[in-house]
Protein backbone atom coordinates (compact mmCIF):
# COMPACT_ATOMS: atom_id res chain seq x y z
CA UNK A 1 0.00 0.00 0.00
CA UNK A 2 2.73 2.10 0.69
CA UNK A 3 3.94 1.96 -2.48
CA UNK A 4 0.91 3.53 -3.60
CA UNK A 5 2.52 7.18 -1.96
CA UNK A 6 4.68 7.81 -4.99
CA UNK A 7 1.61 7.47 -7.26
CA UNK A 8 -0.46 10.13 -5.26
CA UNK A 9 -0.76 13.02 -7.75
CA UNK A 10 0.20 16.12 -7.12
CA UNK A 11 -2.67 18.11 -6.77
CA UNK A 12 -4.17 15.35 -4.16
CA UNK A 13 -0.92 16.06 -2.81
CA UNK A 14 -1.30 19.75 -1.62
CA UNK A 15 -5.42 18.45 -0.63
CA UNK A 16 -3.73 16.95 1.98
CA UNK A 17 -0.86 19.33 2.64
CA UNK A 18 -3.58 22.10 3.11
CA UNK A 19 -6.07 20.18 5.21
CA UNK A 20 -3.32 18.58 7.51
CA UNK A 21 -1.43 21.82 7.76
CA UNK A 22 -4.60 23.57 8.52
CA UNK A 23 -5.28 21.58 11.20
CA UNK A 24 -1.80 22.24 12.57
CA UNK A 25 -2.07 25.91 12.05
CA UNK A 26 -4.90 25.74 14.59
CA UNK A 27 -3.63 23.71 16.98
CA UNK A 28 -0.57 25.89 17.01
CA UNK A 29 -2.22 28.95 17.56
CA UNK A 30 -4.53 27.58 20.38
CA UNK A 31 -1.55 25.87 22.23
CA UNK A 32 0.47 29.30 21.36
CA UNK A 33 -2.13 30.98 22.62
CA UNK A 34 -2.36 33.33 19.83
CA UNK A 35 -6.08 32.45 19.30
CA UNK A 36 -7.12 35.54 21.77
CA UNK A 37 -5.33 37.56 18.45
CA UNK A 38 -8.26 36.60 16.39
CA UNK A 39 -11.21 35.31 18.15
CA UNK A 40 -13.11 35.68 21.37
CA UNK A 41 -11.34 32.54 22.91
CA UNK A 42 -13.26 32.05 25.88
CA UNK A 43 -16.12 31.69 24.27
CA UNK A 44 -15.12 30.12 20.82
CA UNK A 45 -12.30 27.82 21.61
CA UNK A 46 -14.03 24.54 21.65
CA UNK A 47 -14.99 25.70 18.18
CA UNK A 48 -11.86 26.16 17.02
CA UNK A 49 -10.45 22.48 18.59
CA UNK A 50 -13.40 21.08 16.68
CA UNK A 51 -12.32 22.54 13.19
CA UNK A 52 -8.94 21.29 14.07
CA UNK A 53 -9.86 17.94 14.20
CA UNK A 54 -12.00 17.99 11.36
CA UNK A 55 -9.45 19.42 9.60
CA UNK A 56 -7.49 16.14 10.24
CA UNK A 57 -9.87 14.01 9.73
CA UNK A 58 -10.23 15.05 6.28
CA UNK A 59 -6.56 15.74 6.11
CA UNK A 60 -6.16 11.56 6.83
CA UNK A 61 -9.13 10.56 5.01
CA UNK A 62 -7.93 12.01 1.65
CA UNK A 63 -4.54 10.39 2.27
CA UNK A 64 -6.13 6.68 3.01
CA UNK A 65 -8.72 7.37 0.06
CA UNK A 66 -5.70 8.10 -2.53
CA UNK A 67 -3.36 5.05 -0.63
CA UNK A 68 -6.18 2.44 -1.30
CA UNK A 69 -7.29 4.24 -4.83
CA UNK A 70 -9.84 1.09 -5.17
CA UNK A 71 -11.64 2.49 -2.91
CA UNK A 72 -14.86 4.62 -4.37
CA UNK A 73 -14.26 8.42 -4.14
CA UNK A 74 -17.04 10.21 -4.31
CA UNK A 75 -16.20 13.61 -5.55
CA UNK A 76 -19.15 15.63 -5.64
CA UNK A 77 -19.44 17.88 -8.35
CA UNK A 78 -20.69 21.38 -7.53
CA UNK A 79 -21.40 23.44 -10.85
CA UNK A 80 -18.40 25.72 -9.88
CA UNK A 81 -17.33 29.05 -11.52
CA UNK A 82 -13.37 28.73 -11.58
CA UNK A 83 -11.23 26.14 -13.22
CA UNK A 84 -11.10 22.92 -10.95
CA UNK A 85 -7.14 23.02 -10.19
CA UNK A 86 -4.39 24.72 -8.80
CA UNK A 87 -6.55 27.97 -8.97
CA UNK A 88 -8.73 26.65 -5.97
CA UNK A 89 -5.09 25.33 -3.94
CA UNK A 90 -3.66 28.33 -4.47
CA UNK A 91 -6.94 29.80 -2.85
CA UNK A 92 -7.28 27.86 0.06
CA UNK A 93 -3.74 28.13 0.65
CA UNK A 94 -4.04 31.81 1.43
CA UNK A 95 -4.77 31.11 5.37
CA UNK A 96 -1.90 28.68 5.75
CA UNK A 97 0.16 31.15 4.05
CA UNK A 98 -0.71 34.48 6.06
CA UNK A 99 -0.94 32.10 9.27
CA UNK A 100 2.62 31.12 9.23
CA UNK A 101 4.61 33.70 7.38
CA UNK A 102 2.74 37.01 8.75
CA UNK A 103 3.75 36.87 12.91
CA UNK A 104 0.36 36.94 15.02
CA UNK A 105 -0.39 40.25 16.38
CA UNK A 106 -3.67 41.46 17.64
CA UNK A 107 -5.04 44.71 16.73
CA UNK A 108 -3.61 47.87 18.10
CA UNK A 109 -3.66 51.59 17.94
CA UNK A 110 -2.31 51.10 14.18
CA UNK A 111 -5.27 49.06 13.02
CA UNK A 112 -7.87 52.17 14.12
CA UNK A 113 -9.57 53.61 11.08
CA UNK A 114 -11.43 56.20 13.24
CA UNK A 115 -11.03 57.22 16.79
CA UNK A 116 -12.02 55.52 19.96
CA UNK A 117 -15.80 55.63 21.26
CA UNK A 118 -16.93 56.30 24.73
CA UNK A 119 -20.34 54.44 24.20
CA UNK A 120 -21.01 51.05 24.98
CA UNK A 121 -24.18 49.16 24.56
CA UNK A 122 -25.18 48.59 28.10
CA UNK A 123 -28.73 46.37 29.22
CA UNK A 124 -31.00 48.32 31.90
CA UNK A 125 -30.39 44.66 33.95
CA UNK A 126 -26.50 44.25 33.89
CA UNK A 127 -25.12 45.37 37.47
CA UNK A 128 -21.36 46.25 37.91
CA UNK A 129 -20.43 44.96 41.17
CA UNK A 130 -16.54 44.17 40.38
CA UNK A 131 -14.54 46.12 43.12
CA UNK A 132 -13.62 49.50 41.35
CA UNK A 133 -10.12 48.72 41.29
CA UNK A 134 -10.57 45.59 39.29
CA UNK A 135 -12.89 47.03 36.76
CA UNK A 136 -11.13 47.20 33.19
CA UNK A 137 -12.53 50.01 30.57
CA UNK A 138 -15.67 48.13 29.37
CA UNK A 139 -16.99 48.12 32.98
CA UNK A 140 -16.36 51.95 33.23
CA UNK A 141 -17.69 52.87 30.36
CA UNK A 142 -20.67 51.08 31.39
CA UNK A 143 -20.91 52.58 34.79
CA UNK A 144 -20.28 55.65 33.07
CA UNK A 145 -23.51 55.10 30.57
CA UNK A 146 -25.92 54.18 33.06
CA UNK A 147 -25.62 57.39 35.30
CA UNK A 148 -26.81 60.66 34.19
CA UNK A 149 -24.73 62.97 36.66
CA UNK A 150 -21.35 62.25 35.84
CA UNK A 151 -19.92 63.88 38.50
CA UNK A 152 -21.26 61.22 40.74
CA UNK A 153 -17.79 59.23 40.06
CA UNK A 154 -15.77 61.97 41.11
CA UNK A 155 -12.99 61.09 43.42
CA UNK A 156 -13.19 57.48 42.81
CA UNK A 157 -10.16 56.29 42.48
CA UNK A 158 -9.53 53.53 39.55
CA UNK A 159 -7.13 51.29 37.94
CA UNK A 160 -7.12 49.85 34.37
CA UNK A 161 -4.98 49.08 31.17
CA UNK A 162 -4.88 49.75 27.64
CA UNK A 163 -3.08 51.40 25.02
CA UNK A 164 -2.22 55.44 24.54
CA UNK A 165 -4.34 56.13 22.16
CA UNK A 166 -3.57 60.75 21.00
CA UNK A 167 -5.72 62.58 18.57
CA UNK A 168 -4.47 66.15 17.37
CA UNK A 169 -7.07 67.47 18.59
CA UNK A 170 -6.29 66.36 22.31
CA UNK A 171 -4.49 69.07 24.54
CA UNK A 172 -1.09 68.07 26.20
CA UNK A 173 -1.27 65.85 28.26
CA UNK A 174 -4.70 64.46 27.84
CA UNK A 175 -5.03 61.05 25.83
CA UNK A 176 -6.80 57.81 25.96
CA UNK A 177 -6.28 54.39 27.03
CA UNK A 178 -8.21 52.27 24.77
CA UNK A 179 -9.09 48.49 24.49
CA UNK A 180 -10.43 46.36 21.02
CA UNK A 181 -14.08 44.80 22.80
CA UNK A 182 -14.94 41.62 20.86
CA UNK A 183 -17.86 39.55 20.79
CA UNK A 184 -17.06 36.91 18.32
CA UNK A 185 -14.02 37.45 16.44
CA UNK A 186 -11.74 40.76 15.15
CA UNK A 187 -14.88 41.16 12.46
CA UNK A 188 -16.61 42.93 15.35
CA UNK A 189 -13.57 44.18 17.23
CA UNK A 190 -15.31 47.74 18.54
CA UNK A 191 -12.34 50.03 19.84
CA UNK A 192 -13.09 51.88 23.30
CA UNK A 193 -11.46 54.06 25.41
CA UNK A 194 -11.41 56.32 28.25
CA UNK A 195 -10.06 59.76 28.33
CA UNK A 196 -6.92 60.31 30.95
CA UNK A 197 -4.68 63.48 32.39
CA UNK A 198 -1.30 62.90 32.99
CA UNK A 199 1.83 64.99 31.97
CA UNK A 200 4.04 61.76 32.76
CA UNK A 201 2.96 60.36 29.16
CA UNK A 202 4.25 62.74 26.64
CA UNK A 203 6.84 60.45 26.02
CA UNK A 204 5.38 57.36 25.61
CA UNK A 205 4.58 56.56 22.37
CA UNK A 206 1.12 56.09 20.78
CA UNK A 207 0.01 52.19 21.01
CA UNK A 208 2.28 51.73 24.48
CA UNK A 209 0.36 49.76 26.80
CA UNK A 210 0.26 51.13 30.23
CA UNK A 211 -1.43 50.61 33.36
CA UNK A 212 -3.04 54.06 34.83
CA UNK A 213 -3.92 54.86 38.21
CA UNK A 214 -5.62 57.62 39.81
CA UNK A 215 -8.66 59.31 40.22
CA UNK A 216 -11.98 60.51 38.23
CA UNK A 217 -13.08 64.12 37.94
CA UNK A 218 -15.68 65.17 35.58
CA UNK A 219 -15.12 67.76 33.43
CA UNK A 220 -15.49 68.36 29.37
CA UNK A 221 -14.04 65.86 26.56
CA UNK A 222 -15.33 66.35 22.72
CA UNK A 223 -18.31 68.57 24.12
CA UNK A 224 -19.95 66.41 26.93
CA UNK A 225 -18.90 66.00 30.46
CA UNK A 226 -17.03 62.79 31.16
CA UNK A 227 -15.37 61.41 34.06
CA UNK A 228 -11.44 62.07 33.11
CA UNK A 229 -9.50 59.72 35.21
CA UNK A 230 -6.24 61.84 36.65
CA UNK A 231 -3.21 59.59 36.93
CA UNK A 232 -1.51 59.46 39.81
CA UNK A 233 0.92 56.68 39.17
CA UNK A 234 1.84 55.14 35.39
CA UNK A 235 3.28 52.40 34.57
CA UNK A 236 4.55 50.87 30.83
CA UNK A 237 3.73 46.85 30.64
CA UNK A 238 3.97 44.87 27.79
CA UNK A 239 0.98 44.02 25.95
CA UNK A 240 -0.89 41.02 27.78
CA UNK A 241 -1.37 37.98 25.73
CA UNK A 242 -4.99 38.41 25.52
CA UNK A 243 -5.39 41.97 24.50
CA UNK A 244 -9.21 42.40 24.24
CA UNK A 245 -11.77 42.31 26.11
CA UNK A 246 -14.92 40.28 25.58
CA UNK A 247 -18.34 42.05 27.00
CA UNK B 1 -13.28 29.39 -32.21
CA UNK B 2 -10.18 27.87 -30.26
CA UNK B 3 -8.44 31.35 -30.54
CA UNK B 4 -12.05 33.57 -29.62
CA UNK B 5 -12.12 30.58 -26.27
CA UNK B 6 -8.07 31.14 -25.92
CA UNK B 7 -8.80 35.21 -26.34
CA UNK B 8 -11.64 34.74 -23.58
CA UNK B 9 -9.63 32.92 -21.31
CA UNK B 10 -6.28 35.47 -21.44
CA UNK B 11 -9.11 38.79 -20.87
CA UNK B 12 -10.67 36.65 -17.68
CA UNK B 13 -7.13 36.15 -16.16
CA UNK B 14 -5.75 39.62 -17.36
CA UNK B 15 -8.84 40.99 -15.63
CA UNK B 16 -8.39 39.21 -12.23
CA UNK B 17 -4.57 39.75 -11.95
CA UNK B 18 -5.95 43.21 -12.45
CA UNK B 19 -8.15 42.85 -9.57
CA UNK B 20 -5.28 41.54 -7.29
CA UNK B 21 -3.06 43.90 -8.27
CA UNK B 22 -5.53 46.56 -7.24
CA UNK B 23 -6.83 45.05 -4.09
CA UNK B 24 -3.42 44.53 -2.42
CA UNK B 25 -2.16 48.58 -3.89
CA UNK B 26 -5.35 49.71 -2.02
CA UNK B 27 -4.72 47.58 0.68
CA UNK B 28 -0.79 48.59 1.18
CA UNK B 29 -1.40 52.85 0.21
CA UNK B 30 -0.70 53.90 3.43
CA UNK B 31 -1.30 57.50 2.36
CA UNK B 32 -1.11 60.06 4.98
CA UNK B 33 -2.55 57.50 7.90
CA UNK B 34 0.25 57.09 9.85
CA UNK B 35 0.37 53.63 9.41
CA UNK B 36 3.64 51.45 8.05
CA UNK B 37 3.08 48.84 5.48
CA UNK B 38 3.92 46.47 7.91
CA UNK B 39 1.72 47.75 10.06
CA UNK B 40 -1.21 47.55 7.71
CA UNK B 41 0.05 43.67 6.59
CA UNK B 42 -0.80 42.37 10.42
CA UNK B 43 -4.34 44.60 10.46
CA UNK B 44 -5.42 42.74 7.48
CA UNK B 45 -3.81 39.54 8.24
CA UNK B 46 -5.42 39.58 11.94
CA UNK B 47 -8.75 40.54 10.83
CA UNK B 48 -8.87 38.03 7.79
CA UNK B 49 -7.86 35.15 10.26
CA UNK B 50 -10.44 36.26 13.02
CA UNK B 51 -13.03 36.17 10.40
CA UNK B 52 -11.83 32.72 8.70
CA UNK B 53 -10.62 30.80 12.29
CA UNK B 54 -14.70 31.95 13.53
CA UNK B 55 -16.31 30.64 10.26
CA UNK B 56 -14.04 27.54 9.18
CA UNK B 57 -15.63 25.19 11.61
CA UNK B 58 -19.15 25.72 10.28
CA UNK B 59 -17.82 25.25 7.13
CA UNK B 60 -16.15 22.17 7.80
CA UNK B 61 -19.65 21.07 9.67
CA UNK B 62 -21.87 21.90 6.35
CA UNK B 63 -19.30 20.11 4.62
CA UNK B 64 -19.54 16.94 6.57
CA UNK B 65 -23.36 16.98 6.83
CA UNK B 66 -23.56 17.42 3.42
CA UNK B 67 -21.27 13.92 3.40
CA UNK B 68 -23.65 12.40 5.58
CA UNK B 69 -26.55 13.55 3.27
CA UNK B 70 -25.19 12.20 0.41
CA UNK B 71 -24.50 8.77 2.27
CA UNK B 72 -27.57 8.30 4.44
CA UNK B 73 -30.94 10.04 2.62
CA UNK B 74 -32.45 8.91 -0.33
CA UNK B 75 -34.11 11.35 -1.70
CA UNK B 76 -37.20 9.33 -3.42
CA UNK B 77 -38.31 8.71 0.02
CA UNK B 78 -38.07 12.38 1.11
CA UNK B 79 -40.31 13.22 -2.05
CA UNK B 80 -42.85 10.49 -1.17
CA UNK B 81 -43.66 12.50 2.50
CA UNK B 82 -44.13 15.93 0.55
CA UNK B 83 -47.70 17.47 0.82
CA UNK B 84 -49.82 16.98 -2.28
CA UNK B 85 -51.54 20.53 -1.80
CA UNK B 86 -48.75 22.80 -3.55
CA UNK B 87 -48.65 25.68 -1.19
CA UNK B 88 -48.23 23.02 1.76
CA UNK B 89 -45.54 21.57 -0.53
CA UNK B 90 -43.58 24.64 -1.11
CA UNK B 91 -43.87 25.79 2.50
CA UNK B 92 -42.18 22.10 3.16
CA UNK B 93 -40.12 23.17 0.56
CA UNK B 94 -39.04 26.08 2.33
CA UNK B 95 -38.30 24.52 5.12
CA UNK B 96 -36.52 21.28 4.18
CA UNK B 97 -32.88 23.05 5.20
CA UNK B 98 -33.74 21.87 8.29
CA UNK B 99 -33.36 17.47 6.94
CA UNK B 100 -30.58 18.81 3.89
CA UNK B 101 -28.53 21.80 6.11
CA UNK B 102 -26.57 22.75 3.12
CA UNK B 103 -25.18 27.01 2.40
CA UNK B 104 -26.12 28.31 -0.56
CA UNK B 105 -22.85 26.72 -2.46
CA UNK B 106 -24.19 23.39 -2.03
CA UNK B 107 -27.90 24.32 -2.38
CA UNK B 108 -28.04 23.96 -5.57
CA UNK B 109 -26.56 20.95 -6.63
CA UNK B 110 -29.30 19.21 -4.32
CA UNK B 111 -31.51 21.37 -6.22
CA UNK B 112 -31.18 20.30 -9.26
CA UNK B 113 -30.44 16.77 -8.32
CA UNK B 114 -34.01 16.66 -6.65
CA UNK B 115 -35.40 18.85 -10.04
CA UNK B 116 -33.87 15.21 -11.96
CA UNK B 117 -36.29 13.13 -9.43
CA UNK B 118 -39.19 14.97 -10.32
CA UNK B 119 -39.51 17.63 -7.66
CA UNK B 120 -41.71 20.25 -8.21
CA UNK B 121 -40.66 23.43 -9.53
CA UNK B 122 -41.95 25.35 -6.71
CA UNK B 123 -40.77 23.48 -4.00
CA UNK B 124 -36.89 22.83 -5.79
CA UNK B 125 -37.19 26.85 -5.99
CA UNK B 126 -38.47 27.51 -2.20
CA UNK B 127 -35.48 24.84 -1.38
CA UNK B 128 -33.28 27.31 -3.12
CA UNK B 129 -33.81 30.19 -1.70
CA UNK B 130 -34.62 29.10 1.98
CA UNK B 131 -32.72 26.04 2.66
CA UNK B 132 -29.35 28.55 2.92
CA UNK B 133 -30.94 30.18 5.84
CA UNK B 134 -33.56 27.88 6.72
CA UNK B 135 -30.95 25.18 8.55
CA UNK B 136 -29.96 24.51 12.32
CA UNK B 137 -26.46 25.40 11.36
CA UNK B 138 -27.17 29.24 10.46
CA UNK B 139 -29.84 29.31 13.70
CA UNK B 140 -26.92 28.15 15.49
CA UNK B 141 -24.59 30.60 14.39
CA UNK B 142 -26.70 33.60 13.77
CA UNK B 143 -28.26 32.92 17.51
CA UNK B 144 -24.49 32.66 19.02
CA UNK B 145 -23.42 36.24 16.82
CA UNK B 146 -26.88 38.35 17.71
CA UNK B 147 -28.00 36.25 20.64
CA UNK B 148 -32.21 35.12 20.37
CA UNK B 149 -34.08 38.65 19.81
CA UNK B 150 -35.47 40.22 16.10
CA UNK B 151 -32.24 39.94 14.08
CA UNK B 152 -33.09 36.69 14.60
CA UNK B 153 -36.54 35.81 14.25
CA UNK B 154 -36.90 38.76 11.64
CA UNK B 155 -34.06 36.84 9.63
CA UNK B 156 -35.83 32.94 9.57
CA UNK B 157 -39.02 34.32 8.96
CA UNK B 158 -38.60 36.96 6.06
CA UNK B 159 -36.50 34.50 4.33
CA UNK B 160 -39.25 31.66 4.41
CA UNK B 161 -41.92 34.46 3.57
CA UNK B 162 -39.86 35.65 0.40
CA UNK B 163 -38.91 32.08 -0.59
CA UNK B 164 -42.54 30.59 -0.47
CA UNK B 165 -43.93 33.88 -2.07
CA UNK B 166 -41.02 33.47 -5.33
CA UNK B 167 -41.81 29.57 -5.17
CA UNK B 168 -45.34 30.13 -5.42
CA UNK B 169 -45.02 32.34 -8.16
CA UNK B 170 -43.36 29.36 -10.25
CA UNK B 171 -46.13 27.06 -9.49
CA UNK B 172 -48.36 29.28 -11.33
CA UNK B 173 -46.41 30.62 -13.85
CA UNK B 174 -43.83 27.98 -15.05
CA UNK B 175 -43.46 24.68 -16.74
CA UNK B 176 -40.20 23.19 -16.12
CA UNK B 177 -39.48 22.71 -19.75
CA UNK B 178 -39.27 26.58 -19.79
CA UNK B 179 -37.61 27.33 -16.40
CA UNK B 180 -35.10 24.72 -16.34
CA UNK B 181 -32.03 24.06 -18.32
CA UNK B 182 -31.80 20.11 -20.22
CA UNK B 183 -29.39 19.37 -18.13
CA UNK B 184 -31.37 19.27 -14.86
CA UNK B 185 -33.77 17.30 -16.85
CA UNK B 186 -31.88 14.20 -17.93
CA UNK B 187 -29.75 12.44 -15.00
CA UNK B 188 -26.53 14.37 -14.87
CA UNK B 189 -23.92 12.48 -16.32
CA UNK B 190 -20.38 12.33 -15.43
CA UNK B 191 -21.04 13.58 -11.71
CA UNK B 192 -21.43 11.09 -8.89
CA UNK B 193 -24.73 10.99 -9.04
CA UNK B 194 -24.97 8.48 -11.79
CA UNK B 195 -22.78 6.28 -9.92
CA UNK B 196 -23.74 3.12 -7.97
CA UNK B 197 -21.97 2.24 -5.18
CA UNK B 198 -20.92 -1.21 -4.53
CA UNK B 199 -23.17 -3.20 -2.06
CA UNK B 200 -20.42 -4.70 0.07
CA UNK B 201 -19.41 -0.79 1.68
CA UNK B 202 -23.03 -0.32 3.05
CA UNK B 203 -21.34 -0.70 6.90
CA UNK B 204 -21.36 2.38 9.71
CA UNK B 205 -18.09 2.49 9.21
CA UNK B 206 -17.68 2.68 5.59
CA UNK B 207 -20.65 4.91 5.11
CA UNK B 208 -18.71 7.55 7.61
CA UNK B 209 -15.50 7.28 5.80
CA UNK B 210 -17.51 8.17 2.54
CA UNK B 211 -19.27 11.20 4.13
CA UNK B 212 -15.90 12.55 5.37
CA UNK B 213 -14.59 12.07 2.09
CA UNK B 214 -17.32 13.63 0.49
CA UNK B 215 -17.16 16.34 3.10
CA UNK B 216 -12.96 16.95 2.43
CA UNK B 217 -14.01 17.46 -0.96
CA UNK B 218 -16.95 20.01 -0.20
CA UNK B 219 -14.11 22.13 1.82
CA UNK B 220 -12.37 22.88 -1.26
CA UNK B 221 -15.65 23.47 -3.18
CA UNK B 222 -17.48 26.32 -0.76
CA UNK B 223 -13.62 26.90 1.00
CA UNK B 224 -12.23 29.22 -1.66
CA UNK B 225 -15.38 31.38 -1.69
CA UNK B 226 -15.30 31.58 2.09
CA UNK B 227 -11.39 32.47 2.00
CA UNK B 228 -12.36 35.02 -1.18
CA UNK B 229 -15.28 36.63 0.78
CA UNK B 230 -13.45 37.14 4.34
CA UNK B 231 -10.20 38.53 2.25
CA UNK B 232 -12.48 41.07 0.85
CA UNK B 233 -14.56 41.54 4.15
CA UNK B 234 -11.10 42.14 5.79
CA UNK B 235 -10.04 44.64 3.05
CA UNK B 236 -13.23 46.64 3.38
CA UNK B 237 -12.08 46.60 7.21
CA UNK B 238 -8.83 47.84 7.01
CA UNK B 239 -9.80 50.24 4.65
CA UNK B 240 -12.76 51.95 5.51
CA UNK B 241 -13.34 53.69 8.21
CA UNK B 242 -16.60 53.30 10.29
CA UNK B 243 -17.47 56.70 10.28
CA UNK B 244 -17.93 56.38 6.50
CA UNK B 245 -19.91 53.62 6.72
CA UNK B 246 -22.18 55.18 9.07
CA UNK B 247 -22.55 58.32 6.72
CA UNK B 248 -24.04 56.08 4.48
CA UNK B 249 -25.49 53.65 6.86
CA UNK B 250 -27.70 55.71 8.08
CA UNK B 251 -30.08 56.60 5.88
CA UNK B 252 -33.38 54.33 5.70
CA UNK B 253 -33.56 53.51 2.09
CA UNK B 254 -29.67 53.61 1.13
CA UNK B 255 -28.67 52.00 3.90
CA UNK B 256 -31.11 48.57 2.81
CA UNK B 257 -29.15 49.14 -0.83
CA UNK B 258 -25.69 49.30 0.56
CA UNK B 259 -25.97 46.34 2.48
CA UNK B 260 -27.99 44.71 -0.15
CA UNK B 261 -24.82 45.18 -2.42
CA UNK B 262 -22.30 44.13 -0.02
CA UNK B 263 -24.08 40.66 0.04
CA UNK B 264 -24.28 40.43 -3.39
CA UNK B 265 -20.34 41.63 -3.73
CA UNK B 266 -19.11 39.66 -0.82
CA UNK B 267 -21.13 36.42 -1.20
CA UNK B 268 -20.22 35.15 1.92
CA UNK B 269 -21.49 31.78 3.31
CA UNK B 270 -24.64 31.49 4.87
CA UNK B 271 -23.40 29.90 7.88
CA UNK B 272 -20.71 32.62 8.41
CA UNK B 273 -22.31 35.87 7.27
CA UNK B 274 -24.29 36.47 10.53
CA UNK B 275 -20.29 37.34 11.97
CA UNK B 276 -19.50 39.79 9.50
CA UNK B 277 -23.09 41.68 9.86
CA UNK B 278 -22.03 42.04 13.68
CA UNK B 279 -19.38 44.18 12.63
CA UNK B 280 -21.73 46.70 11.33
CA UNK B 281 -24.51 46.15 14.25
CA UNK B 282 -23.62 49.70 15.44
CA UNK B 283 -22.78 50.98 11.92
CA UNK B 284 -25.90 50.11 9.86
CA UNK B 285 -30.01 50.37 10.39
CA UNK B 286 -31.82 47.32 11.59
CA UNK B 287 -33.64 46.93 8.35
CA UNK B 288 -30.44 47.07 6.29
CA UNK B 289 -28.93 44.21 8.65
CA UNK B 290 -31.96 42.06 7.63
CA UNK B 291 -31.50 42.75 4.03
CA UNK B 292 -27.91 41.54 4.56
CA UNK B 293 -29.08 38.47 6.59
CA UNK B 294 -31.85 37.56 3.72
CA UNK B 295 -30.62 38.51 0.64
CA UNK B 296 -27.48 37.52 1.09
CA UNK B 297 -27.79 33.77 1.50
CA UNK B 298 -30.52 33.60 -1.55
CA UNK B 299 -28.65 35.25 -3.83
CA UNK B 300 -25.32 36.22 -4.05
CA UNK B 301 -22.45 36.64 -7.01
CA UNK B 302 -21.33 32.77 -6.90
CA UNK B 303 -25.03 31.44 -6.06
CA UNK B 304 -26.24 33.74 -9.03
CA UNK B 305 -23.69 32.25 -11.41
CA UNK B 306 -24.25 28.35 -10.01
CA UNK B 307 -28.28 29.47 -10.92
CA UNK B 308 -26.70 29.33 -14.45
CA UNK B 309 -25.85 26.50 -14.41
CA UNK B 310 -29.84 24.93 -13.66
CA UNK B 311 -31.80 27.22 -15.23
CA UNK B 312 -32.84 29.42 -18.00
CA UNK B 313 -30.78 32.56 -18.16
CA UNK B 314 -34.60 34.58 -17.66
CA UNK B 315 -35.37 32.43 -15.00
CA UNK B 316 -31.88 33.27 -13.36
CA UNK B 317 -32.62 36.93 -13.66
CA UNK B 318 -36.11 36.83 -11.95
CA UNK B 319 -34.21 34.78 -9.47
CA UNK B 320 -32.15 37.59 -8.62
CA UNK B 321 -34.28 40.09 -9.18
CA UNK B 322 -37.73 39.24 -6.93
CA UNK B 323 -36.12 38.77 -4.19
CA UNK B 324 -33.62 41.68 -4.27
CA UNK B 325 -36.90 43.89 -4.84
CA UNK B 326 -38.63 41.90 -1.86
CA UNK B 327 -36.01 42.21 0.71
CA UNK B 328 -35.25 45.66 -0.42
CA UNK B 329 -38.97 46.87 0.24
CA UNK B 330 -39.18 44.87 3.55
CA UNK B 331 -35.63 45.64 4.54
CA UNK B 332 -37.64 49.72 4.56
CA UNK B 333 -40.33 48.93 6.46
CA UNK B 334 -38.59 47.07 9.04
CA UNK B 335 -36.61 50.98 9.33
CA UNK B 336 -39.61 53.37 8.78
CA UNK B 337 -42.36 51.69 10.28
CA UNK B 338 -40.90 48.63 12.55
CA UNK B 339 -37.85 50.00 14.13
CA UNK B 340 -38.45 53.70 15.44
Amino acid sequence: MLNNLKKIPAREWAKIIILLGMGVYLAYTILSENLGNYINNTRFVWLTWLAGGMFFAFGLVTLWSNLRPQAPALPIEVASLMPKGWSVMAICAIPLALGFLIPSRPLGVESLTGTLSTNVSVSDTMVITRDPLKRNILDWLRAFSREADKTRFDGVEAEFSGFIYRNPEFEAGQFMVGRFIVSCCTADADPVGLPVYSLEADELADGQWVVVRGKFYADEFRGAITPILRVETLEAIEQPKNSYLYP
Amino acid sequence: MQNTTTLRKTVIWVAILALIAIFIYTLLDVGTSGATVSDRINTFTTRFLGIFIEAVPFLLLGSFFSGLIEVYIRREDLLRMLPKNPLLATMSGAMMGFVFPACECGVVPVTRRLFTKGLPMSVGIAFLLAAPVMNPIVLASTVIAFGWGEIVVFRFVITAFVAVSVGMLFAFAARPHETLLPVSFAPVRGGNFDIKLPEQNQGFGANFYRALRVGSDEFFEMGRFLIIGSLLAAWMQTRVSQGDLLNIGSGAFVSVLVMQALAFVLSLCSTVDAFVALSFLNTFSTGSLVAFLTFGPMVDIKSAMMFSGVFKKKIVAYLVIVPFLMTLLIGLWINIWVMR
